[in-house]
């Protein structure tokens, strides 16, 4: 929690027991952090996708540019064929585009306790941690980008954050605080219950929520009672709980008064939907829940896709395609079609975001969509990590409709490491891609998440990485090339 | 992978070696504290080890546990829990209407693949949403069925019976006597909600807050305030008070809270000596809330959740797999369980090496075998498809099956679509049977197994091009250790049924010309060696999978590991994942109890009344002075 937003807790008298807000208060709360009423409302979708990308088939070089050069080019200008074979589906939102060509999960080599590939780049692509398996299982010790921009924004009566799955097995991405990884929920229905439920379902007319302060104030007083009964951790815990449950009372106020156009609730239909109809369907839940303002940040997280969205049915993708996709054919087609399914699910929620007006422009411009992996590629490889920004122009600022390469320029993590990843074999061994470190700085920094100082962040988890040589890494700072 | 490339992965691995050596191949189990004392049976002394441990850290409820202690506290004449309340150890696909009715909890995280393990329950927002949803929909259900749940004559006296009921139901779900503050607190907050919002809503009101309450979601321990165990009086550790007992006891035998006769003996002060833990330990093994926590313990110890969702289908085998056979390789699994694990005499032995199957006849074409009293289910497609309910044990061939690490469920979990996953299988065995696991592969590795795909290619089993991919000597390291369990599972193939040949199907359109199959013979024999395999396992030789289990359940290292997965289980905590992290009173505690549990043969009702008699469950550690 932000000390703004303890302050404003205190302000309004929760940090005691007791306290109560009336429903009719609820119009009246700020963003966590006391946004400026009246400004257009900033948002954050993340969406991670598994096994990167073929590179070969995801990069762009439309004016022929050498590997080894930075560039940085206008793509709105470029017809559909000049785009790559997986970032195609995008064309249709090129001017509101920036394709990162050039970071890489380059800390997660230096990890010495490092995960299995897939658990490590899954810790660290949005916090920046090394693996920590204090609490007995791989995890990150910071918390995530979508979890500090949201402390930043999200309106204390509202849902801070939606953590939604595609599958719930595969990958915890978005961490509450450190070693505290966030459940999804894949069911629509469930998604709807937490979007809707309040305003438009059994919520909605039953006093019982509005009788409920009492119980909830207690019930903090309880736990906050017990909390000074235990050691520090358990203490913790608890103390945890309690903040939540106070959070929570806030929220069931200004979740009841949401107006929200009606929705109507999905029924118990997960088990027979396939995977584009299940996608849609929470895409659609999302938007029209950001639409009136039940939350501002969400995370969208995609399991391996099945084998009928790339041409082979009934096939596992994983194991028998992602594993060889920088040697063998079929697979390099295979894979190069599921980053192009991940481009045009990207395209889709860039569409429904366009489609919804806010003030001069559309929701698309307060939004910044923000698509990344746990992976650089399908054999596990930790450079040529594929990032593709859409949106969100309005809260960032930045020129989009752009393509921008960074040339490897950080210190290459081991003497061995080339020969893992997706690093080209023209690159120079020496030499890796930009710290993802440093994007997810930027990003935060553009929502004004602010550090202990109450300045800009400038570091994202981890601050070095020590390489196989003893070189340190820097991996603080943020892309200036964006601004 | 070219020669270059593994020679830089060679140089790689051993970089990391040179980093990390614990990590890198050096067998756990080498680096664990041999027995330093001995465990007689339950009627002999404690064992008092030295240190003091670990604490698990506060522990919640987990969602399975949650669910079987509200239904348990709901229940009415006819024995009947509310409708809201689902069965968290329901096998069957429930008819989703009625789901979407029925209370709900957000994906549990596990550590080690236990969801009872503190420091992995992580409190978020939206698990505090549901804990108050479900209050709320629970509240309603019993205040529109107060007749039946609140039988103190809540309609003619509420002010009464709802505040008696209240306190009650707390006594239950906080598994101890209520403070006199905590009692008056509860009355006087349902007078105060009766005069403002009458009757039903006071009483809903009263519920959320009982069962949102941190005494009823999470397990508080504060000991006694005598100190150690009577038996172990140089301990740094502190007894736990009778009342705490009763829930260490319920939470790990019954998967619930105590009931009121379990909280009866401990208001009586008769819950805390080996003897008395021991016998009421005794009683609860006899109760048929004991197949909650048999199938809590061993649906994680096995990772039955993996089994759901996948495509398979064997090349060749005239078979595939349906969406109705993941609950049925649950069923089998769990009745395989509760027979080797309910009732006196049975073994982990029995566990890993039965013949005898329970039979369904949905499963009889995997299993390759034809039983009278079953039949094959019709077209799952059609209307009026419905799987029926019985179940045959059926003695299996000796080569073919041997106990539930071969059973056609877990056999298929670890497995991709066309071809068995000798890594997965391996790695699994000796996570969950030998507590090695092996960590994982540097990130300098290709870990890309080649397809060998083109048209003109020899053709090789499926051993054969996973022993070429690992023979590269920088995978040799650990796979050694890891193919001696893999391989041994080669006759299952990725639905988990059984055959000697296995189809090379490459080039060819298997579909349409089986004929054109070729079938090569399975090799499933191997020995164990290299890294990960404990001593009293090196140089085990085996034919197949069964023989290896064979020799497998005949070995302390294997009782050690299920002791440890167990104990682990019991108390909430997962050890360290490095052994140099661990301190010596787990090791000497999960010695001592694994001693014993393998001189009775591997009894395992040995095994969990050793436990629960044990110091490690009977008391926490001592708090700071």
């Amino acid at each position: 929690m932000s000390w703004r937003r303890r302050k404003f807790l205190a302000a309004l008298g929760l940090g005691g027991a007791g306290a109560l807000v009336s429903a009719g208060a609820a119009s009246l709360l700020p963003s966590r952090a006391g946004a400026n009423p009246g400004a257009a409302p900033k948002r954050l979708i993340v969406l991670h996708t598994m096994h990167g990308a073929v590179y070969q088939n995801w990069r762009m070089r439309p004016g022929g540019e050498p590997d080894d050069v930075d560039f940085n080019t206008d793509v709105a200008g470029l017809d559909v064929a000049q785009f790559s074979s997986s970032l195609a589906p995008l064309h249709r939102h090129r001017e509101d585009l920036l394709v990162l060509d050039g970071l890489s999960l380059v800390s997660a080599y230096c990890d010495v306790d490092a995960a299995d590939n897939h658990r490590q780049g899954q810790l660290t692509c949005l916090t920046g941690s090394n693996n920590d398996r204090s609490a007995g299982q791989p995890a990150s010790r910071f918390a995530s980008l979508d979890q500090r921009v949201a402390r930043e924004i999200s309106p204390v009566d509202r849902l801070a954050s939606l953590e939604l799955g595609m599958a719930t097995s595969e990958g915890l991405v978005s961490y509450h605080a450190p070693l505290s990884p966030l459940p999804v929920e894949r069911d629509p229905g469930r998604v709807w219950d937490r979007i809707f439920g309040l305003s438009q379902g059994t919520g909605s007319g039953s006093e019982l929520y509005g009788a409920q302060g009492g119980v909830l104030a207690a019930l903090d007083a309880d736990y906050r009672a017990l909390a000074g009964r235990l050691s520090a951790e358990d203490k913790l815990k608890l103390e945890q709980h309690a903040q939540m449950i106070r959070e929570l009372e806030l929220r069931i106020a200004g979740m009841r008064q949401l107006a929200c156009a009606p929705y109507p609730h999905p029924g118990p239909q997960l088990e027979e939907m396939d995977y584009e109809t299940h996608h849609a369907l929470m895409l659609d839940l999302l938007v029209q829940g950001m639409a009136c303002g039940a939350t501002c940040v969400a995370t969208m997280v995609h399991g391996t896709l099945p084998g009928e969205l790339v041409g082979v049915p009934g096939r596992d993708v994983h194991a028998e395609f992602a594993h060889d996709s920088r040697s063998n054919p079929a697979s390099i087609d295979v894979m190069t079609s599921y980053y192009r399914v991940h481009a045009e699910h990207m395209a889709q929620v860039m569409d429904a975001l366009a489609a919804v007006p806010e003030g001069e422009g559309t929701m698309l411009d307060n939004t910044l969509v923000l698509m990344l992996g746990e992976l650089g590629n399908g054999e596990h490889g930790y450079e040529t990590w594929p990032v593709v920004i859409g949106g969100g122009a309005a809260v960032t600022g930045w020129n989009m409709g752009r393509y921008m390469r960074m040339a490897p320029s950080t210190h290459a993590p081991g003497a061995d490491w080339q020969s893992s990843g997706a690093h080209e074999p023209s690159w120079p061994n020496d030499l890796a891609g930009v710290p993802h470190q440093k994007l997810l700085t930027t990003v935060a920094a553009a929502f004004g998440v602010k550090g202990d100082d109450g300045e800009l962040v400038t570091s994202s988890g981890e601050t070095r990485c020590t390489a196989a040589d003893g070189v340190e890494i820097d991996l603080r700072g943020t892309l200036s090339q964006l601004s | 992978m070219t020669a270059e490339r593994a020679s830089r992965a060679t140089a790689g691995a051993h970089a990391r070696a040179n980093r990390s050596p614990l990590r890198w191949c050096l067998p756990l189990w080498l680096a664990t504290a041999m027995p330093t004392g001995c465990q007689g049976t339950s009627d002999e002394p404690t064992l008092c080890p030295a240190g003091s441990g670990q604490d698990a850290a506060l522990r919640r409820l987990t969602t399975r546990q949650y669910f079987n202690a509200l239904r348990d506290l709901f229940v009415n004449e006819d024995g009947e829990t509310l409708e809201v309340l689902p069965d968290p150890q329901a096998v069957e696909i429930e008819d989703p209407e009625a789901l979407a009715e029925r209370v709900w909890l957000p994906s549990e995280l596990k550590v080690r693949g236990y969801a009872g393990i503190g420091t992995g329950q992580v409190v978020s927002p939206f698990l505090i949403e549901r804990y108050n949803d479900n209050a709320i929909k629970i509240g309603r259900e019993v205040s529109e069925r107060a007749e039946e749940f609140v039988t103190c004559g809540f309609e003619e006296d509420p002010a009464n019976c709802g505040a008696e009921y209240l306190l009650g139901l707390a006594r239950l779900a906080w598994r101890r006597p209520l403070t006199d503050a905590e009692r008056e607190d509860l009355s006087a907050t349902f007078v105060a909600d009766l005069g403002t919002h009458g009757a039903s809503v006071a009483l809903q009101l009263g519920l959320h807050r009982v069962l949102q309450s941190p005494h009823f979601l999470y397990v508080p321990e504060f000991g006694r305030p005598t100190g150690a165990l009577d038996e172990c009086p140089e301990s740094q550790r502190q007894a736990l008070s009778d009342h705490e007992l009763a829930t260490r006891l319920s939470l790990f035998l019954w998967n619930s809270i105590p009931d009121t006769e379990l909280l009866a003996r401990a208001d009586a002060g008769e819950l805390h000596t080996r003897a008395q833990v021991v016998e009421a330990a005794s009683e609860m093994l006899r109760d048929p809330r004991y197949l909650r926590g048999l199938w809590g313990f061993h649906d994680e110890w096995l990772e039955v959740e993996s089994f759901a969702g996948s495509t398979r289908e064997p090349i060749g085998a005239g078979y595939f797999l349906d969406e109705y056979h993941p609950p049925l390789f649950l069923q089998q699994i769990r009745l395989m369980v509760e027979r080797a694990g309910a009732g006196e005499g049975g073994t982990l032995r029995q566990l890993l090496t039965t013949s005898k199957f329970p039979m369904h006849g949905a499963l009889m074409e995997l299993y390759g075998v034809e039983v009278d009293g079953l039949v094959p289910p019709g077209d799952p497609d059609s209307e009026d498809f419905e799987l029926d309910e019985v179940w045959i044990d059926v003695d299996l061939p000796s080569h073919e099956r041997a106990g539930v690490f071969t059973s056609a469920g877990i056999m298929q979990s670890l497995a991709s679509t066309f071809s068995p996953s000798p890594v997965r299988r391996g790695v699994f065995v000796l996570d969950r049977l030998v507590c090695n696991e092996p960590p994982p592969p540097p990130a300098s590795v290709d870990t890309a197994i080649p397809e060998n795909q083109s048209d003109d290619a020899t053709p090789i089993t499926n051993r054969q091009k996973f022993a070429a991919h690992t023979d590269q000597s920088a995978c040799r390291a650990c796979h050694e250790g890891i193919d001696g369990f893999g391989f041994a599972f080669e006759n299952y193939n990725s639905a988990g049924g059984f055959w000697t040949e296995e189809p090379w199907a490459v080039g060819i359109d298997w579909e349409e010309r089986p004929d054109l199959i070729t079938w090569l013979s399975i090799d499933a024999s191997g020995t164990l060696s290299g890294p990960f395999v404990p001593d009293d396992l090196q140089g085990t030789s085996y034919a197949n999978a069964p023989e290896l289990l064979r020799q497998m359940a005949e070995q302390r290292s294997v009782h050690r590991c299920y002791t440890e997965h167990l104990y682990q289980y019991a108390l909430g905590r997962a050890l360290p994942y490095l052994p140099s992290d661990r301190g010596d009173y787990d090791d000497q505690t999960i010695d001592a109890l694994a001693d014993d549990f393998f001189a009775a043969d591997g009894m395992l009702e040995t095994l969990v009344l050793d436990l629960v008699g044990s110091e490690a469950f009977r008391t926490k550690v001592g708090d700071e002075p």
